[in-house]
């Protein structure tokens, strides 16, 4: 029982190594920035550009099935429309459209009536702009018209007699 | 002597946020970071594993500190947490092959029957398991008495204890710590 009281007069510590005070400075500073919460403004979230995009497909698909008169009516707007009006628009901006777009905006049962049909009367499109298109070659020196051959490099045996005329 | 702040001051600035945060925190590690330092590296007696764990500490009472309700002294709670993540850290860590370990922090001194025959790696692993059986309070006084070898008038003040309390907690604990050494001798 007496040893028991004296067991720390046998034991000697020693002395555990401790860095210096920039150790410790260093480590605060590490555990600070780990910690600090990154401030994101608002706006350059993803979270939010995702939410407002989808916020604005619901508006919208919720106007549209809201308001299907709205959407007929403006349909209805482009029977009013002359058709030379019309032709004119697409006459102007056919470059605009495609191939398919057109298809898709043409009901299938109706291309086949589009393929088979007479050309309208007065389409500008479709008749010959006869006056206008007509090129006077009389107003046209002999050899201009040489040089663009050669310059074309147009052999003229190629061409036919419609051709010349 | 450095002279630092009052851990009550400390933890108000730390609740206030913002760079009041960040300035109280360096506060806590100047004040403390050593001492929590050499309270780890007697367990895991490397300074890698060391800077881990004290890192890993660290980090709880930056995020815990706002919450702490000066229930125990600030040393109290933090030596808790460091306690906590060391043996955390050592139950990973069984393997250690090919890490420098360091001297044993005691040395034994000749006249003690039960100890000659002991090493000084084996009776300071026993001391600090000894250590680890203690509550929590009576184990930081014997951290600060023994191994930190500081005043009881300066234990006051860290742990909010009379020094009469802190005489008899550490004389308590020494007594369990050499009972606990002497039936792991003998068996």
């Amino acid at each position: 029982m007496e040893e028991q009281k004296d067991l720390f007069d046998h034991l000697k510590l020693g002395k555990i190594d401790t860095p210096d005070a920039t150790y410790f400075d260093q480590l605060a500073k590490n555990v600070i920035a780990s910690q600090e919460v990154k401030v994101i403004p608002l706006y350059k979230k993803p979270i939010v550009w995702l939410s407002s995009a989808a916020a604005a497909i619901v508006i919208l698909v919720v106007v549209n099935y809201s308001a299907p008169e709205e959407s007929t009516d403006a349909l209805l707007a482009l029977n009013d429309i002359p058709t030379e009006d019309v032709l004119a628009y697409v006459d102007k901006h056919i470059e605009d459209f495609d191939v398919e777009m057109l298809s898709e905006m043409v009901p299938s049962e109706n291309i086949e009536a589009i393929q088979l049909s007479e050309p309208i009367e007065n389409n500008p499109i479709t008749t010959p702009k006869t006056e206008e298109t007509k090129i006077n070659f009389d107003n046209i020196d002999t050899e201009d018209i040489l040089d663009y051959i050669n310059s074309e490099e147009i052999d003229i045996y190629d061409l036919d007699e419609f051709e010349l005329l | 002597m450095t002279k630092h702040p009052e851990d009550d001051d400390i933890v108000h600035l730390f609740k206030k946020g913002g760079n009041h945060t960040n300035t109280a925190f360096n506060q806590i590690v100047a004040k403390y970071g050593d001492i929590l330092y050499r309270q780890i590296r007697a367990i895991t007696k490397n300074h890698e594993f060391t800077n881990d764990v004290l890192q890993n500490v660290l980090v709880k009472v930056y995020q815990n500190l706002a919450k702490f309700k000066g229930d125990s002294a600030l040393y109290t709670w933090m030596y808790r947490i460091a306690r906590n993540e060391t043996l955390n850290f050592l139950d990973k860590e069984k393997r250690r092959t090919g890490i420098d370990i360091d001297e044993p922090i005691l040395e034994i001194m000749l006249g003690h029957s039960s100890l000659d025959s002991m090493t000084s790696e084996k009776i300071s692993d026993l001391l600090t398991r000894a250590v680890n059986t203690l509550p929590e309070k009576q184990a930081a006084v014997f951290q600060l008495k023994y191994f930190e070898e500081l005043k009881y008038s300066e234990i006051s003040k860290k742990l909010n204890t009379s020094e009469g309390a802190l005489k008899a907690s550490f004389h308590h604990a020494k007594q369990k710590i050499e009972v606990f050494i002497l039936d792991q001798l003998n068996h």
